[in-house]
């Protein structure tokens, strides 16, 4: 006996077998049994009802998720192509003094800010207010660290302050001897490709500023809002 | 080469040599630039400070400085 007649044998009642209800629905069972099975078969509500359970790896939320996670993709992809495409073809040639030069900057901040605001509707992690007395607190050594986050601060705050320091005293004494960092900087965008490498990079450091480190939206993958969710 | 820029060289290598001990050692042991970064970006008004400082610093090197 093939198991495709054993599946059928034992879920209709031999009693039944004659009537014609009971052949129409016997029908339709053996149509369902012709699926693959899968081993996740289940009765739901009797023997002539059947449901099949969709494989874990394919259900709707499952799926929807991962065309999701492409799409960001996809649109980091063309954005990156576009401002290479447009730094190399067009901000590379542009000198400071040029209109050319003034508007692609002043129109990729706007863009810039526009996208934050937008995007970051409702998506701040923490309000300003609490962000502030925190950083009162840091600056105060009030806030509670442990000793490895304040040795890393310590660091960075050092070098950060190095960087700041050496670039006031070669602007201050204004010699040949002492460059300030934006004029090493403007050795390497006086070239075509200088300066588009370093717009580009500028506006991918302008991009993550923007839109960067943002709480996840309310109910956007797992249904339940994001604890950290400012609105 | 003058002595201002050994001094941006050196500088430039002490930037470089934080932000590959921070990826070796991990955020929690040694944050680096991004988790300090993004530090500002927790709230509208750090984001718009740092977008302030980014948006200066384009000006100041694209249409300001050869």
């Amino acid at each position: 006996m093939s198991p495709r007649n054993a599946a059928t044998k034992m879920t209709i009642p031999s009693t039944e077998r004659k009537s014609a209800t009971d052949t129409m629905l016997r029908r339709n069972l053996s149509k369902r049994c012709r699926r693959p099975t899968t081993g996740r078969e289940q009765n739901v509500n009797g023997p002539y009802t059947r449901r099949i359970a969709p494989p874990e790896h394919a259900d709707a939320a499952g799926g929807r998720r991962t065309r999701r996670s492409l799409v960001p993709f996809l649109v980091l992809a063309v954005t990156g192509a576009g401002v290479l495409a447009f730094s190399f073809l067009y901000e590379g040639h542009r000198t400071t003094a040029s209109t050319g030069a003034h508007l692609s900057v002043a129109v990729t901040v706007a863009v810039v800010v526009v996208a934050a605001l937008v995007a970051g509707r409702g998506r701040q992690r923490e309000p300003s207010r609490t962000w502030l007395a925190e950083a009162r607190r840091a600056v105060s050594g009030r806030a509670h660290s442990d000793p490895a986050t304040t040795r890393a601060v310590v660091a960075w705050v050092v070098l950060i302050a190095a960087l700041i320091g050496w670039d006031l005293v070669s602007f201050l004494a204004a010699a040949h001897d002492l460059p300030t960092l934006s004029r090493e900087i403007g050795r390497v965008t006086q070239t075509v490709a200088g300066r588009a490498v370093v717009f580009a990079a500028w506006v991918a450091l302008g991009t993550w500023l923007g839109l960067g480190g943002r709480a996840r939206r309310r109910g956007a993958a797992t249904g339940t809002p994001d604890p950290g969710e400012v609105r | 080469v003058t002595a201002g820029d050994v001094v941006w060289a050196v500088l430039a290598a002490a930037l470089v040599a934080m932000v590959v001990i921070s990826l070796v050692l991990g955020p929690s042991r040694m944050p680096g630039i991004a988790q300090v970064a993004g530090w500002f970006l927790r709230s509208w008004l750090g984001r718009f400070l740092a977008l302030a400082a980014w948006a200066g610093a384009g000006w100041h090197l694209f249409c300001q400085r050869p």
